[in-house]
């Protein structure tokens, strides 16, 4: 008996030494992959005339100043290699009127062609026909479109006149090229947002409104208001969206386009309220006594990330945009002053900006508030930052106190983890609000 | 008589119990402390799988003063400081079987159950698998800040599996160098494990996507890490068996 039942446990205990056990170590996050790349030109052909070698030579610096946003993806090199893994072969198709350019791409390292394409390009837009050609080669190699067909909205003081301030609205290719002024109001214009297919913006104006004086005498007088106005980007005309007494600012489109999300204070404090722009009834979304500003909301609808005063000071909130005061969390626990968050383009993570030792810096969280993490330091005072639609860069303002009477700010790219790719504007006013196209 | 013949039938039996109970004891002393099977070690993760990682928890109370640029920096930093560190100094108690097997025969069952009742019932300091993955990810980012020092306490480094850990440990580092994904896929968050089988001169044998991320580049990317960083250090002999028979999975990222 005692021997059967020291057999059973011998038994069990040789079960117990066969059972395998796994032992997971972690590898670590990835380093990010380089490759290299080398563009063979061919652009110049004979018959061209010195006008068009001059804008072929701008074409192909476009390209290479294109690449360089990618650094972390791309080297681009002077000479081909043994290490070069895309030959990009670029020939020119000149036909009677126009011009084509063949783009042909090999990966060495899979040994085949994984492009071959025929763009139409127009010589008399050099820096439009770079970008296009930039595009169908990153498109080429990585699958995704990139962002050199984007632009940059973004306001700017230049206008202003002595004490006369004025901020007006503009737009600029991504690379900070090409700016073109788009309002002519001549006075404060902020907080613009694009939609989702680029083709209206809204934006606010600080406009004077007509309100009856408090005599109730039937006289009225003139109050500042923060009215709506939204633009039709293809025909430039604008028309007033919203104008309820106090702020109607901070308006961003949902993917749809027929919807706002926006911050209205006409019951004394603000909150957000979602706009039908085709009916104009308004949702309450935020319902506290506390202000909630600055709403921005992720593609699918399904989450809005504000920023609030509940805790007492401006700390970065989400919540489930489908109902009032609905699944609130709070996101943001410390810094004196957080302000402008945005989604990144699939809504897993936010960028911010913080008061921190006198001055804004960009930091970035995931959207369930973990995995904080600083982006600027010693980099002036930098603010309102803004994703490009391909997650991997974020435009910002960068505020450089030149003397005790001047100061400069302008539009920086930065990529998502902090490296600084480029200043993008000089000597065009005090810039604010940039908006990257999606 | 018949009050003798139960005296002795309960003396019988009352010796027969104390032998059973003995050898029972003896047997699970046996078992924890020599064959390691950590029979008392309630917190097993479910499925068999330990997560080597130091656990450290990380209290926000103000905004990070470095950037992540700065923190990546000093992490390649400190990697720098720990090659140069030769050992790690690691105080484990190594049972000696002579020893004692000579006190076993001078056993003191008062002494021995006083003993067994006073030992501290090891208990993880790392939570395994119950480890947040977000938390861990963090972790790596944040590994750079928090010195892992030179002492290494805990029971996942016992005698018995202090050489299998130390491989494990060493493999990451090995292996990252060719861990490399371009941004579009590097920005998703994802994350794949393998699981790998060594031979005696550090060849991958074999290596298996266990957990895919689904981004089925992710995953040949991190299956091409492995491969190519392939002949890993050679096992030990004494390890051979648990690397060859792919007990050893690798975290991409965790």
């Amino acid at each position: 008996m005692k021997l059967k039942f020291l057999f059973v446990l011998l038994f069990l205990v040789g079960q117990v030494i066969a059972q395998d056990t796994l032992t997971v170590v972690a590898v670590g996050e990835a380093e990010t992959e380089q490759d290299k790349i080398y563009f063979n030109s061919k652009l110049k052909k004979d018959g061209l005339n010195a006008k068009q070698l001059s804008q072929i030579e701008v074409i192909k610096e476009v390209i290479k100043s294109d690449f360089e946003f990618y650094r972390s993806l791309f080297e681009v090199q002077t000479t081909k290699s043994n290490e070069t893994r895309y030959l990009v072969d670029l020939d020119l198709e000149k036909n009677q009127t126009s011009f084509k350019v063949a783009i042909a791409i090999e990966d060495s390292t899979e040994k085949k062609q994984i492009l071959k394409k025929s763009i139409d390009v127009n010589l008399d837009d050099t820096r439009k026909s770079g970008h296009m050609i930039s595009d169908a080669v990153y498109q080429g190699i990585t699958g995704k479109k990139s962002i050199f067909l984007t632009q940059i909205y973004f306001v700017s003081d230049r206008t202003s006149v002595g004490k006369d301030m004025r901020k007006e609205l503009y737009v600029m290719d991504f690379d900070g090229e090409n700016k073109k002024r788009l309002t002519f109001l001549n006075t404060f214009v902020i907080s613009p947002s694009l939609s989702y297919d680029n083709s209206k913006i809204v934006y606010t104006v600080i406009e004077n409104k007509l309100k009856k004086t408090a005599r109730n005498d039937g006289s009225y007088h003139n109050v500042k208001n923060l009215n709506l106005h939204m633009m039709d980007l293809s025909t430039r005309k604008s028309k007033l969206v919203s104008s309820i007494d106090g702020i109607n600012s901070g308006a961003v489109f949902n993917k749809s386009g027929d919807s706002l999300y926006m911050t209205l204070s006409y019951q004394k404090n603000a909150d957000i309220f979602k706009m039908n722009l085709k009916t104009g009834a308004k949702t309450r979304i935020t319902s506290h006594y506390s202000d909630d500003v600055d709403p921005y909301i992720n593609r699918d609808e399904t989450l809005m990330t504000f920023l609030s005063g509940r805790p007492g000071k401006a700390n970065i909130y989400t919540l489930d945009p489908t109902g009032t005061e609905k699944s609130v969390k709070r996101i943001s626990f410390v810094g004196d002053f957080n302000a402008a968050p945005r989604f990144n383009p699939d809504g897993t993570e936010i960028v911010f900006s913080s008061w921190v030792e006198n001055r804004f810096d960009i930091f970035r969280i995931g959207s369930d508030g973990k995995n904080l993490v600083r982006l600027t330091k010693d980099f002036g005072s930098n603010e309102e930052p803004w994703y490009s639609p391909d997650g991997q860069f974020i435009v910002f303002t960068s505020q450089r106190v030149i003397s005790r009477k001047r100061a400069t700010q302008d539009v920086y790219i930065m990529d998502r983890d902090g490296e600084i790719i480029r200043k993008i504007t000089s000597d065009y006013g005090k810039i604010f609000s940039p908006r990257w196209s999606n | 008589m018949r009050y003798y013949q139960a005296e002795d039938n309960f003396n019988k039996y009352f010796i027969g119990t104390l032998i059973v109970h003995i050898a029972l004891f003896v047997l699970f002393y046996l078992m924890q402390n020599v064959l390691n099977l950590n029979l008392l070690d309630f917190s097993k993760p479910p499925q068999d799988m330990e997560i080597i990682q130091a656990a450290v928890r990380v209290d926000i109370v103000g905004m990070p003063k470095d950037t992540l640029k700065e923190l990546e920096n000093t992490k390649l930093d400190q990697t720098t400081t720990e090659e140069e560190v030769p050992t790690k100094t690691v105080e484990v108690e190594k049972p000696d079987q002579n020893e004692f097997k000579e006190k076993a025969k001078k056993v003191d069952l008062n002494k021995l159950l006083s003993d067994f009742s006073s030992k501290k019932v090891k208990t993880k300091k790392t939570e395994k698998k119950n480890i947040n993955q977000t938390a861990l990810r963090k972790l790596v980012l944040e590994g750079n800040k928090v010195s892992k020092g030179n002492n290494v306490k805990g029971d996942i480094l016992d005698a018995k599996n202090q050489k299998f850990i130390e491989y494990v440990q060493s493999l990451p580092d090995q292996v990252r160098p060719f861990w490399k994904l371009p941004s579009y896929l590097a920005s998703k968050s994802l994350q794949c494990r393998i699981r790998v089988y060594i031979s005696n001169t550090g060849k991958v044998i074999r290596a298996e996507v266990i957990e895919p991320s689904g981004e089925s580049e992710y995953d040949q990317k991190a299956l091409n890490a492995v491969k190519k960083a392939s002949p890993l250090s050679a096992p030990e002999s004494e390890i051979l068996s648990r690397v060859s028979s792919g007990q050893v999975v690798l975290g991409f990222p965790l």
